[in-house]
């Protein structure tokens, strides 16, 4: 114990304030589980995956259950989007570092934040009046996965290139003047040196992001038509785990309320998942120096 | 307060100019004894180098003829410009945005400053040692294939050779030919010291450039690199920095003293390592090399 009394005075604030932190996630786990039990138990885990249909609360007739086309649509939109976002949020945060002069990186660099800091439902609400109405011009009806994709892509773009240029700028100069003092090219440095020694932080964002727009509801909700379906084509319109949940809480009785939060205890599970994959492969890479 | 005393004493006996030293010819007398490699052939002559930081000149007019296949080692106090001297050989002064270099640097003839110079292939010729050890955080063998590559100096089973042989001529093949493709992160000081001196030379440059390159390590370590730098001089022009006297005068054939004077870094004097350190011609050379002033 620290003979000092404002260190014990701080750390005990600090204990507290982690104690709190953890607290809230284990709350929210152990509330998700528990709202979920009822349906899990009537209801039983495999429905959720067979059933015939999502109908919850038909006006006839039995319930069904399927959560598979919500799944579908939340990972394509999620896949699509990192596939659109990460290229170019490596690419920039790349030329941001390596390419632009000083000045215009620092302009370029206070846009991107710009860029991060916009509410999603605006993204959504731009996404709705331009880019849906852009895709229903090429092939009807314009709400659809591919505008999810678009707009997902746009917001977790700059998170990427951020969160990619701060894994840049903590590589050691001594490497990049080692790598200069070798001769090697500037895409030489970056591909062979640069990459490399930022692995684990340009994992890192990628792996955020994906957390990210696996959550995000306002935006996908508002360009995504939400319509229950296995989409065949990125022009047809898909329903999000998250928007399921946001569409359908206001209505929603047991034990379609409790089916809800499965989806819910669904999202959490394969954040958690991410989270872990992203500790692995950070602690594999730091073994492997 | 004594050693600023010296300093101002010793820079003015010079700006004057009295004795024919204080131009910039200096003290290359004839070339005594070195290793038999150490031929008297000039391979870099340097006029009127200066170098600025932001239009504030830290070097000026640095007038020096370097020998191939000698080792010539920079002596003086810390900040009079050693070390942006020796980032001007292989350009790495580009890397600086406000660093501006003037005068000639020729390599072989050729003013290597000129802007149409192939800086990539010239970093090919001149190879740099750091102070502190920087292999790359990637295997031993992807250390000292991405130069291989850049410049295409082997593919194939090629590559592998090289490797070897240039592991083999730092000495450090037995020492880790077991895991070449394990981290080179995970190697001591001295055995990443030498793997960077083993990157460089898998190039077949033609200079050496090493800045302080054993002021990072323990003093066996240090011996090794020593020995390591004796034998290399005879393959390479070596330029080294150093702020070891005792290594300067074990290793170096001709010794150069910078010296701050009135703000800007200058060369005081040059010439065969012995005279520098039992005749200096210099006044501050005598302070410094006895240990009265820097």
């Amino acid at each position: 114990m620290s003979p000092y009394r404002t260190d014990r005075i701080l750390i005990g604030t600090l204990r507290c304030a982690a104690v709190v932190s953890g607290l809230i996630v284990a709350v929210v786990a152990l509330f998700l589980v528990s709202e979920s039990v009822p349906a899990l138990r009537q209801i039983g885990p495999y429905r959720f995956f067979t059933d015939s249909a999502w109908h919850p609360a038909p006006h006839s007739g039995e319930s069904t259950f399927n959560l598979v086309p919500m799944i579908v649509g939340t990972l394509t939109v999620t896949a699509g989007a990192l596939a659109l976002a990460t290229p170019l949020g490596l690419g920039s945060a790349m030329f941001l570092r390596f390419y632009a002069p000083p000045k215009l990186g620092v302009i370029y660099r206070k846009i991107i934040e710009l860029l991060a800091g916009i509410p999603s439902v605006v993204f959504g609400f731009w996404g709705l009046v331009t880019i849906v109405p852009l895709i229903n011009s090429i092939h009807a009806p314009g709400a659809s996965l591919l505008a999810g994709i678009c707009i997902l892509a746009i917001m977790i773009l700059p998170t990427v290139a951020l969160v990619s240029d701060a894994a840049f700028e903590v590589v050691p100069k001594e490497y990049v003047k080692g790598a200069a003092a070798l001769g090697l090219s500037r895409w030489a440095t970056i591909r062979g040196v640069v990459i490399p020694s930022a692995k684990s932080g340009l994992f890192t964002a990628i792996i955020l992001q994906t957390g990210r727009a696996l959550g995000e509801t306002m935006a996908v909700l508002m360009v995504c038509g939400n319509v229950v379906q296995v989409p065949k084509s990125v022009f047809e319109p898909v329903r999000t785990l998250t928007a399921n949940i946001a569409l359908e809480m206001a209505y929603a009785l047991d034990p379609h309320r409790s089916a809800l939060f499965v989806s819910g205890l669904l999202l959490l599970t394969l954040v958690a998942g991410l989270v872990l994959l992203a500790d692995v492969l950070s602690r594999r890479y730091e073994c492997s120096q | 307060m004594k050693e600023e005393k010296i300093d101002s004493i010793e820079c003015r006996e010079k700006s004057s100019g009295a004795t024919s030293d204080a131009d910039h010819t200096f003290t290359i007398g004839e070339l005594k004894a070195g290793p038999p490699c150490c031929e008297p052939l000039p391979i870099v002559e340097i006029s009127n180098l200066s170098l600025a930081y932001s239009g504030a000149t830290v070097l000026r007019d640095v007038n020096l003829t370097i020998y191939r296949g000698c080792i010539t080692a920079l002596i003086g106090p810390s900040g009079c410009g050693k070390t942006s001297f020796l980032s001007s050989l292989n350009r790495l002064s580009d890397m600086n945005p406000r660093c501006t270099v003037s005068g000639k640097i020729e390599l072989r003839g050729e003013n290597i400053l000129s802007p149409r110079v192939n800086v990539t292939a010239l970093r090919r010729r001149v190879g740099m040692i750091f102070q502190k050890p920087n292999p790359f955080p990637l295997s031993i063998r992807r250390n000292i294939e991405l130069g291989l590559r850049q410049h295409r100096l082997a593919r194939g089973s090629g590559l592998g050779e090289r490797v070897e042989k240039s592991l083999r001529d730092v000495g450090l093949w037995d020492e880790v030919k077991d895991r070449l493709d394990s981290s080179a992160l995970a190697l001591s000081g001295g055995q990443q010291q030498r793997l960077c001196i083993a990157r460089a030379i898998a190039l077949e440059p033609e200079i050496l450039l090493l800045d302080e390159p054993c002021s990072a390590l323990d003093p066996i370590s240090t011996e090794i690199i020593e020995n390591l730098i004796r034998q290399l001089s005879c393959r390479f022009t070596v330029i080294m920095v150093t702020h070891n006297l005792g290594q300067a005068q074990r290793l170096a054939d001709f010794t150069a003293l910078f010296w701050t004077c009135e703000g800007t870094g200058q060369l005081i004097e040059h010439g065969p390592t012995a005279d520098i350190f039992q005749n200096p011609r210099h006044g501050l050379t005598a302070a410094y090399v006895n240990g009265r002033a820097g």
